[in-house]
């Protein structure tokens, strides 16, 4: 579920690095946007880089995410950060 | 105060979580999917804002205020429909507080490869996480390689074919 907000999130992130506004990486939850390279299982690997997370509102998921992001910036020897986008 | 799993989890992580701003629930709407069929299906009014949080370690911070130390201005100044808590990024690094977190079980977690050299397979719940870190690398003035026709061309082969 994209919001407008998160698109200039990320639109906004993406103009300071880069000057074509590509995502070289994203996650999906449907399997059927593979044909598009996303890739779909994003808890199987750690956080890294700068992201930004929409996870689908469901409570435990988003718990799982929020969780996921503060392991992943604290195991990582990289520079790390996700933009969290969550309801409240 | 918001009280929320997320949220409550975030303040247990004061030193690696920053709540950035708000989005109050009547100033952000949904995209609208285009269907096929141009049929659109109704979805009910949403009653929750939006809390934008960023989660990072030292490194990430320090990047951002590197490339551009008014970077959340800036943000805050592409959506302003947010409610924005704009206080200054520090640099420093949060040694002590990071070690708490070490004693949360990451073990496991620590074995999970890096998140940017995966191939697709298997169905998540996640929606949706673009990760820019490719562009990034500190090497913010370098441009990316790839083409946008190459992250728009099909990466599996057609069923039809």
């Amino acid at each position: 579920m994209w919001g407008e907000a998160s698109i200039k999130i990320a639109f906004t992130l993406l103009a300071f690095y880069s000057s074509d506004h590509k995502f070289p990486h994203y996650w999906s939850e449907h399997s059927r946007d593979k044909v598009f390279g996303a890739n779909t299982s994003a808890f199987s690997s750690q956080f890294s880089g700068f992201s930004i997370c929409h996870p689908i509102y469901h409570e435990n998921t988003m718990l799982l995410a929020t969780g996921h992001a503060i392991h992943s910036a604290a195991v990582s020897t990289e520079e790390t950060a996700t933009f969290m986008l969550l309801p409240s | 105060m918001t009280t929320n799993p997320c949220a409550s989890l975030c303040r247990k992580y004061p030193h690696m979580c920053k709540f950035l701003g708000t989005i109050p629930s009547d100033q952000f709407q949904y995209a609208k999917v285009p269907f096929w069929n141009n049929i659109q299906i109704p979805v009910s009014k949403h009653s929750w804002k939006l809390q934008i949080i960023a989660i990072w370690n030292t490194k990430g911070r320090v990047c951002l205020n590197a490339h551009n130390k008014d970077w959340l201005k800036e943000l805050a100044k592409e959506i302003p429909e947010a409610k924005w808590e704009l206080q200054n990024i520090h640099n420093h690094p949060y040694q002590t507080a990071l070690g708490s977190v070490q004693h949360s079980g990451l073990n496991k977690f620590n074995k999970l490869p890096n998140d940017h050299p995966q191939a697709s397979e298997g169905p998540d719940k996640t929606s949706a996480l673009i990760s820019t870190d490719q562009l990034l690398k500190c090497n913010i003035d370098e441009a990316p390689q790839n083409s946008s026709s190459q992250n728009l061309t099909r990466k599996v082969k057609d069923w039809r074919d």
